[in-house]
Order: structure tokens, then C-alpha cells, then sequence
């Protein structure tokens, strides 16, 4: 299987929104397609990070509600997503997007737990220790903090920190997954980290991810998205 | 009560089943399966007007969001409103409470072109391999 590693300008977390939409839209399932966010604005932390994200599903208002919780002023794009999960605070993290083939309709655990055990290999070739948390009995539904605690084959580190958490969509046959990995605790680089999620999605996909800048009609595309849906109130705050 | 038996089947697995002037259409229990413990559903509103393919339902599980689909082209008459309060009626009844909405058929030949029951169980073993 191909793979691509899709480089693309800075973004707003509508903008980053946007154009995983129109990769998604765009896409057939192969090449892969990997990419690594890139935010405006330079290096934030906690108190001011670069945007928010929340679940396709969640309020609006149970989103800001979250943020201004930890005391941040939310004066930052707070992005709906298409995939599901909980709010995903972007400040420092990792944040990158996969876009694969889910033609045959399986599981989406199945489907995350793929993802995350590749990246947990990934950080294994790195001498980095993880592992895939499973809850000691069932889980209790959705949960609206995606960091405020581990679901299932989310990683988690030796002790029992989560630092990776994920959401999917699935669409006419292809998925997308947007995953978010905290830096916190980790003494490796930025720029290693990205490699063992590069190199464990490698191992997984069986694939190469062979660098290609985004073109500029997907821009174009991603830019007609973000002003026509991921940057407007009916969107974001459709419920 | 619509029997899978008595419905036609989508590729990406959504049923319908043809009532009177307008049809009932959800996910087959193959899907529900797959899907596993569904958590929120957005169902499309009345009077919309779909086509026979168009993404116009989405269901959520496991932090995964599902587009359905509309098996015929045709225009939106009703949502499943018992889905917001309960969702899992589409894992604990995927042909009967856990309906997802009602259309209208444009063109009631295209439920010829859809797989019958046994059809779609040939599909699905098909695929499985």
C-alpha cells in the first residue's frame, strides 16, 4: 500500500479542520495519507493554545464549559469536528490525521486499536515504553474530556497516563483518524515523537509515507470549507 | 414491524422497507453489530430532499462517526425522535424501534435495484472473505 506524508501551511484549528474534509472528500483509501498539523501563531502552552477541537456529537457550550473549567479565555477558534470523541485542548501536542481505506464496514475499535498499536511500536523502536489501556470493566459511554482519563486502547503511558487519544469518521468506504499526543513526561524530542507515530503507522499500514506537498487546488478546496461550514456558528454551534 | 426479510438492502448497509406512500429506512443488524454500542444519532429533517446515496444520517460509537446513507432518492417526512433520548434502539432493534428515519420515494423503481434479504446475506459472506 501507498502512503503519503502531506505537507501543508499553517492552519487555524478551522482551517485544520477544513482541510482534513477535503482530504477526506478527495480521497479513495490509497495512498494513505499522513499528516502532521502545523499551527499558526508559534509555540503555545496550556493557558494558550493554539484552538480547541470537540466531537461531531458534543454542545458547543459543553465545550467552552470544559475550557473555562481550567480557567483558559477562550479566545481561540473551538472547532466541531467530524469525528467523535470529547474536547481535545491544542496547545503543545501532537496533533496529526490519518486518512485510510475502511471499505469493509469492522469495528471501529478494531480500527483504533490498530492505529494505536502501531504508534505503540512505533515508540518502542524509539525505546519509549507504552501501552494500549483496557478498562477494568466496561466502559460507561461517551465522555466529554477526551484527556480526562483513558478509554479504551487509548495509549497510556508506564503509569497509566494517557498521552494518545484519537476520533474517527467513516465515509463512503474511507476513514479518518484525528489523534492528539501529549508531550507532557516525555524526555524524547518533538521531532522524535513524530517519528515513532510515523514509523509505528508505517508498521501497521505496511507502508512508506513519501513526503508530497498539499496542492493548491486541495488548499483552495479546504479554504471554500472553512469559510462555508468549520468557521461558522451554524456549524460549530449547531447544538 | 419490518422483517429483514421483507426489506431491501444497501451496500453500505442501510434497510428500507416500503410502507403505503412512504418507506422506513435504518441499519441492518450487521451494522449495529460492527458499529457496536451506538451513543448519539443525528437523523435528517423533514422535508429535506435527498439522493439515493446521499450522506444524510450519522451514528456515533466507540468515538467514531458513521455517515448513513439514503438508500433512494425521495424527501425526508420524519426522524426517529425516540433516537436523542436512546440511542442504543438501534443496537437492541435495528428493524423495529431503532428506525432512523422516513422518506418519501421519488422514484419507487429504485427499491428494485437494492438487494433483497437473501441477496444481502450473500453479500455479507462475500465480503467477509
Amino acid at each position: 500500500m501507498l502512503g503519503v506524508s502531506l505537507k501543508a501551511p499553517a492552519l487555524d484549528a478551522y482551517g485544520q479542520m477544513a482541510l482534513d474534509e477535503a482530504v477526506l472528500e478527495s480521497a479513495s483509501g490509497e495512498p494513505l495519507i499522513l499528516r502532521f498539523y502545523e499551527w499558526e501563531g508559534g509555540p503555545r502552552d496550556p493557558m494558550r493554545p493554539h484552538g480547541a477541537t470537540f466531537g461531531y456529537f458534543q454542545p458547543y457550550e459543553e465545550a467552552v464549559r470544559g475550557l473555562e473549567s481550567r480557567g483558559i479565555a477562550v479566545i481561540f477558534p473551538v472547532a466541531r469536528r467530524t469525528t467523535g470523541g470529547g474536547l481535545v485542548i491544542h496547545d503543545s501536542d501532537i496533533t496529526f490525521s490519518l486518512v485510510f481505506p475502511w471499505s469493509r464496514l469492522a469495528s471501529p475499535m478494531l480500527v483504533y486499536k490498530g492505529m494505536h498499536r502501531g504508534i505503540h511500536l512505533g515508540l518502542k523502536g524509539q525505546g519509549i515504553a507504552s501501552r494500549l489501556w483496557t478498562p477494568p470493566m466496561p466502559s460507561a459511554g461517551p465522555i466529554s474530556d477526551c484527556f480526562a482519563g483513558p478509554s479504551p486502547m487509548d495509549l497510556v503511558d508506564e503509569g497509566g497516563r494517557k498521552f494518545l487519544g484519537g476520533a474517527l469518521r467513516r465515509h463512503k468506504g474511507v476513514g479518518l483518524y484525528q489523534g492528539s499526543f501529549r508531550l507532557e513526561g516525555f524526555a524524547a524530542s518533538r521531532e522524535v515523537l513524530k517519528r515513532a507515530i510515523l514509523d509505528g503507522l508505517s508498521l501497521e499500514w505496511q507502508t512508506a509515507f513519501m513526503p508530497k506537498e498539499a496542492d493548491a487546488d486541495l488548499l483552495d478546496t479546504a479554504a471554500r470549507l472553512r469559510a462555508d461550514r468549520f468557521a461558522t456558528d451554524a456549524w460549530n454551534r449547531k447544538r | 414491524m419490518p422483517t429483514p426479510e421483507s426489506c431491501r438492502f444497501t451496500k453500505s448497509h442501510e434497510w428500507i422497507s416500503p410502507a403505503g406512500p412512504s418507506a422506513t429506512v435504518g441499519v441492518s443488524d450487521h451494522a449495529q453489530h460492527e458499529m457496536t454500542d451506538v451513543v448519539f444519532v443525528e437523523t435528517p429533517k423533514p422535508g429535506r430532499k435527498v439522493k439515493a446515496g446521499e450522506a444524510c444520517a450519522v451514528v456515533e460509537s466507540v468515538k467514531a462517526a458513521f455517515d448513513i446513507y439514503a438508500p433512494v432518492s425521495g424527501e425526508v417526512v420524519e426522524g426517529n425522535a425516540a433516537l436523542a433520548q436512546d440511542p442504543s434502539l438501534v443496537n437492541q432493534s435495528p428493524h423495529d424501534k431503532g428506525w432512523l428515519f422516513r422518506l418519501k420515494p421519488a422514484d419507487p423503481k429504485e427499491l428494485e435495484g437494492l438487494m433483497n434479504h437473501a441477496q444481502y446475506e450473500e453479500f455479507l459472506k462475500a465480503a467477509a472473505k
